[in-house]
C-alpha cells in the first residue's frame, strides 16, 4: 500500500466531521486529515496565509468541500481553487447532505472532480468515504504540482 | 316612341353663336338698307307683301341694337352686360320715343326724316317714315336690350317681355303682309312697317331671347320638362299653320281661283282639322310620355321606399346630414332608440342645436376633417349620453357622398354601440392584470417553496444522518456494554432515522416532480408497463403474481414521470397483494371522448371507498405501516405527474375486494393507438 497523503476536510459541523473522521479511521485511510470549519479557513490554508501562514508546505492529496458553511461555502471555494493556478488542479470532492440538481450541477460546471451525497444511513456513509479514501487518497495519483510541493 | 325621362336638369347653354349671329342679321339689316338709301334704290331688300323700305332712321337704331346685342354676347349669367349696351339700348329707346312723341303731337321735330331728306321727300310713292307700329316695337327692343344688360332675373324677365312684344309687333306685320293686308303693319299711322324691319326685329328679338336661354319662355321651350315639350311642338303649329293657310288663302282668292267667303270657310276648316290633328298627335305623345314618366317616377319611389325601409330597419344608428350646414337630413329608427328621443329632435337641425356650442364642436369636428380632406372614411369613438341607458361609448363611421361634380353633398354617418365591447376589453385587462399578479405571487411562493427544501434537503437530513451514524459507532463500540433491551433500543432509534430519511427524500423528489420540466414525447405504454412488471417480479421473488397485461397504446408524454407513475401504481398493487397466496394483477386501456383510459386493477386488500378522498394526498395512509410499509407518498406522486399530463387519476376499492386505479390522459393518444386499442378490445 502506498505511504498516506493528508487529506484537508473543509466541515463546519462537528458530528459530520466526527462521523467522517470515523469512517475513514474504520478503513486507517488517512494518517493526517487537516480540519476546517469553514470556506474562509480552507482557502486561508490551501493559500498558506492568515492562520495558516505558518504551516508546512505541500498540498493535500485531495480536498473533501461540504457545500453549506458559513461564511465562504463550498461552491466558492471550489470557485477561486480553480480559478487560481497552483490549485485548478488539486482533487476536489464535494461532501453534501443536498442532492439538490442545482447544486450539482453548478459544481461540476465548475470543474468538481467528484460529488458525493452524504446518506442518512452511517454505514452508507462508511462506505461511500471509504470509497472516496481508497480512490483519491491511495488509488488516484495526486497531480505533479500538489507531489513536487508535497516533496 | 322612346319613354324618355323628363328630369329638372337645366338645358344646356346656347353659348354666344346664336347672339353674335342674331346682332350680325340685325345690324346687317340697317346697314343694307342704309347702302341701298344711299345708292338710290328705294325698296325694301326682302320681296315680300309691301313695297315700303325700311327708314334710315330705323336702319341707324337697328345698327345700335345690333351692336348692343352684340355686346351682350358671352357675358355670363347672373353677371351685368357692358355698361355701353345699356346706353345704345337708351339711345334705341330715345329715338323710338321721339318718333311716338312726335305722333302724339307732343315733339315738334320729325326725327325720322332727319337722314336722306331730300330721297325722302322724292319717294313719294313710298311712304317711309318711321312706321307707328316699328317706333313702338324699337322702343320695346330697346326696353330689353336695356334690361338684358343687367343681371338680375327680373331685368331678365323684362328684356323677355320687350322681346316678345317686338316679335309681336313685327309679326303682325308680317301676318298683314302675308295675307295682302297692308293695314295691319300700318297700325296705328300712315307708314306701315317694312318686311325689311320685320325680320330685323325677328332676328334681334331671338338674339335678347337667346341672351339668357335658362330662363322664361326660352327656358321653358327649351326644358325637358312636359311644359318644354308642349311648347316645342304646339307653338310652331299655333303660329305657323294660321301663317301659312292665310298665306296660301290670300294667294289663292288674289289669283281668282277662290272666292273670298269660300277662301275664309275653307282656311278655317283646314285650320280646325289641322289643329285638331296636331292636338291630337301631341296629346297622345303627351299621354305617353306622361305615362312612361309616372310609371319610372313609380319605380324610382319604389326604389327609395326600399332604400328607407332597409336604413330603417338596419339594427344600427344611421344618420345623414347634408355637406354644407351639417343638418340632418335622416335618422333611422335604431338611431332614435339608441338616443331616446325622436328623430323630429335632429331633422333639419345641426349639432348646434341640440347641444352646447363646445361640445356640438368637437363632435362635428370629424364631420368638418372629412368633408374637407375629402377622406373616404372617418372612424371616431365618442361618449354620447342617452335618455334611457346612460352614457353609452358610441363608434362612428362617416362616409361621405359626393355630387355629380365630386364634391361632398351629403355625410353618412353609421353608429355602433360599442359600450359593451369596450367594457369586456377593459375587464379583460384587467384580468389579464389580475392573472400576471396572480402568476408573479405564484412565482414568489415557488421561489420560497424551493428555498424552503432546499434547506429542508440539508438540515433535516444532517440530524438524522448524526443520530444514525452514532447509533452505528454506539453499537460499534459499546454494544457490549448493552443488554438486549438496550440494543433493541438502540435499533429502533436507528430505523426511526432512516425511515424519516426516506420521507425527506420522497418528499423532496415529490415536490421536484411539480417543478421539473415535462419531456414530451411518444411514449409507449405497453413497453413501458411490461417493464416495470418484470422489474417488480423480479424484486419479488417469492410471490405468484399472475400478470395480465392487455395492449395498452402509445401516448405523448414525459417517458421517466410516467415511468415513475407506473412504477408506483403497479408497486403498490404487487405490496397490497402481498397476503394473497396469488396476486392478479391486471392493466388495459380503453379510449373514451379523447381520453386513454389505464387501468390498473388488482384482487389485494381493497379500501373502504369512504377514504377515497384521501388516497391521493401526500402522506395519506389507509393501511398501518406494520402491516404494509411505505411513505404515502406514491399515489400523490401519481396524481401529480397525471396532473402535469393534464389527465386525471380516480381508484375503486372494496374492502378485502381488491382495487382498481384509473390514469387517463387527454388527447395523447400517437398515431397507430387506435390499432392497439382495437386490438385490446
Amino acid at each position: 500500500m502506498n505511504r498516506l497523503k493528508r487529506v484537508l476536510l473543509a466541515e463546519d459541523n462537528a458530528h459530520d466531521v466526527e462521523l467522517t473522521l470515523a469512517a475513514l479511521e474504520e478503513y486507517r485511510l488517512a494518517n493526517e486529515v487537516v480540519v476546517v470549519r469553514d470556506g474562509a479557513e480552507a482557502w486561508d490554508y490551501l493559500k498558506r496565509q492568515g492562520e495558516f501562514a505558518e504551516r508546512p508546505e505541500g498540498l493535500p492529496a485531495v480536498v473533501l468541500l461540504d457545500l453549506k458553511m458559513p461564511r465562504v461555502d463550498g461552491l466558492e471555494v471550489l470557485r477561486r481553487m480553480k480559478q487560481d493556478p497552483d490549485l485548478a488542479t488539486l482533487p476536489t470532492v464535494m461532501l453534501t447532505s443536498s442532492g439538490e440538481e442545482s447544486d450539482l450541477v453548478q459544481s461540476y460546471r465548475l470543474g468538481v472532480n467528484a460529488y458525493v451525497v452524504k446518506p442518512v444511513a452511517f454505514q452508507e456513509f462508511v462506505d461511500a468515504v471509504r470509497a472516496l479514501g481508497l480512490f483519491w487518497a491511495v488509488l488516484n495519483e495526486p497531480p505533479p504540482v500538489a507531489v513536487r510541493k508535497a516533496a | 316612341m322612346a319613354a324618355e325621362i323628363p328630369t329638372s336638369r337645366p338645358a344646356r347653354e346656347f353659348g354666344t353663336g346664336p347672339i353674335t349671329f342674331a346682332a350680325a342679321l340685325t345690324m346687317l339689316a340697317g346697314a343694307a338698307t342704309l347702302v341701298s338709301w344711299s345708292l338710290g334704290r328705294l325698296r325694301p331688300i326682302l320681296p315680300f307683301g309691301s313695297p315700303t323700305p325700311m327708314n334710315p332712321l330705323t336702319a341707324v337704331a337697328l345698327l345700335l341694337a345690333g351692336a348692343g346685342l352684340a355686346l351682350l354676347a358671352g357675358v355670363r349669367p347672373g353677371r351685368p352686360g357692358p355698361p355701353a349696351a345699356r346706353v345704345l339700348g337708351l339711345a334705341v329707346m330715345s329715338i323710338a320715343a321721339l318718333k311716338l312723341a312726335r305722333n302724339a303731337g307732343l315733339s315738334p321735330w320729325d326725327v325720322d326724316a332727319a337722314l336722306f331728306r331730300t330721297r325722302l321727300a322724292a319717294a313719294a310713292d313710298a311712304p317711309n317714315r318711321i312706321a307707328t307700329s316699328t317706333a313702338a316695337a324699337l322702343l320695346f327692343s330697346g326696353l330689353a336690350l336695356t334690361f338684358a344688360a343687367g343681371a338680375r332675373r327680373a331685368a331678365h324677365a323684362g328684356a323677355q317681355i320687350g322681346a316678345l312684344v317686338t316679335t309681336a309687333l313685327a309679326l303682325t306685320a308680317v301676318v298683314g303682309y302675308a295675307q295682302g293686308s297692308e293695314a295691319l303693319g300700318r297700325l296705328g299711322g300712315t307708314t306701315p312697317m317694312s318686311p325689311d324691319t320685320a325680320f330685323a326685329f325677328f332676328a334681334l328679338a331671338a338674339g335678347l331671347l337667346a341672351c339668357r336661354p335658362e330662363l322664361g319662355i326660352v327656358g321653358l321651350a327649351r326644358s325637358e320638362g312636359m311644359g318644354g315639350a308642349l311648347v316645342r311642338r304646339l307653338l310652331p303649329a299655333a303660329l305657323g299653320v294660321p301663317l301659312v293657310l292665310g298665306a296660301m288663302r290670300y294667294r289663292l282668292v288674289r289669283s281668282g281661283w277662290l272666292q273670298p267667303s269660300t277662301g275664309v270657310a275653307i282656311t278655317t276648316a283646314t285650320e280646325m282639322v289641322t289643329l285638331f290633328a296636331i292636338t291630337w298627335i301631341v296629346a297622345v305623345w303627351t299621354d305617353r310620355l306622361d305615362h312612361a314618366r309616372r310609371q319610372s317616377e313609380r319605380a324610382a319611389a319604389e326604389q327609395s321606399e326600399f332604400l328607407d325601409s332597409v336604413i330603417e330597419s338596419l339594427p344600427t344608428m344611421v344618420f345623414v346630414k347634408e355637406a354644407r350646414e351639417l343638418r340632418f337630413v335622416r335618422f333611422n329608427r335604431a338611431g332614435e332608440v339608441m338616443l331616446g328621443r325622436p328623430r323630429s329632435d335632429l331633422l333639419g337641425r345641426t349639432l348646434y342645436d341640440i347641444l352646447s356650442s363646445e361640445e356640438a364642436a368637437w363632435r362635428e369636428e370629424a364631420d368638418r376633417r372629412m368633408i374637407e380632406t375629402l377622406t373616404e372614411a372617418v372612424t371616431s369613438e365618442e361618449p354620447i349620453l342617452t335618455k334611457h341607458l346612460g352614457e353609452r361609448t358610441m363608434r362612428f363611421r362617416r362616409v361621405p357622398i359626393f355630387d355629380r361634380d365630386g364634391r361632398p353633398a351629403y355625410l353618412l354617418g353609421i353608429g355602433e354601440d360599442v359600450t359593451e365591447l369596450r367594457r369586456s376589453e377593459a375587464r379583460v385587462a384587467e384580468l389579464h392584470r389580475e392573472l400576471e399578479h396572480r402568476a408573479e405571487q405564484l412565482q414568489a411562493s415557488n421561489r420560497e417553496l424551493e428555498a424552503f427544501s432546499y434547506s429542508v434537503s440539508h438540515d433535516l437530513r444532517a440530524p438524522l444522518r448524526h443520530i444514525d451514524g452514532f447509533c452505528d459507532l454506539l453499537q460499534r463500540r459499546a454494544s457490549d456494554r448493552l443488554d438486549d433491551q438496550g440494543r433493541k433500543y438502540l435499533g429502533v432509534i436507528a430505523q426511526s432515522a432512516k425511515s424519516m430519511g426516506q420521507l425527506i427524500d420522497d418528499l423532496l423528489a415529490f415536490s421536484r416532480m411539480a417543478r421539473a420540466d415535462l419531456n414530451r414525447g411518444e411514449v409507449d405504454l405497453d413497453k413501458l408497463v411490461r417493464d416495470v412488471g418484470q422489474e417488480l417480479a423480479a424484486q419479488a421473488p417469492g410471490r405468484t403474481i399472475d400478470w395480465r397485461i392487455g395492449a395498452l397504446p402509445a401516448v405523448s408524454g414525459d417517458a421517466a414521470m410516467l415511468r415513475l407513475a407506473f412504477v408506483n401504481l403497479l408497486g403498490n398493487a404487487v405490496k397490497y397483494t402481498s397476503t394473497r397466496e396469488r396476486a392478479v394483477i391486471e392493466v388495459d386501456a380503453s379510449l373514451s371522448n379523447g381520453e386513454v383510459v389505464v387501468c390498473v386493477r388488482d384482487n389485494g386488500v381493497g379500501f373502504d371507498m369512504a377514504y377515497v378522498h384521501k388516497l391521493f394526498g401526500v402522506f395519506q395512509r389507509l393501511h398501518r405501516n406494520e402491516d404494509f410499509e411505505g411513505t404515502g407518498i406514491g399515489l400523490a406522486n401519481v396524481r401529480r405527474i397525471v396532473h402535469r399530463h393534464g389527465g386525471r387519476t380516480w381508484a375503486e376499492g372494496v374492502v378485502d375486494g381488491g382495487a382498481s386505479f384509473y390514469v387517463a390522459l387527454p388527447g395523447t393518444v400517437a398515431v397507430d393507438a387506435g390499432d392497439s386499442l382495437r386490438g385490446a378490445a
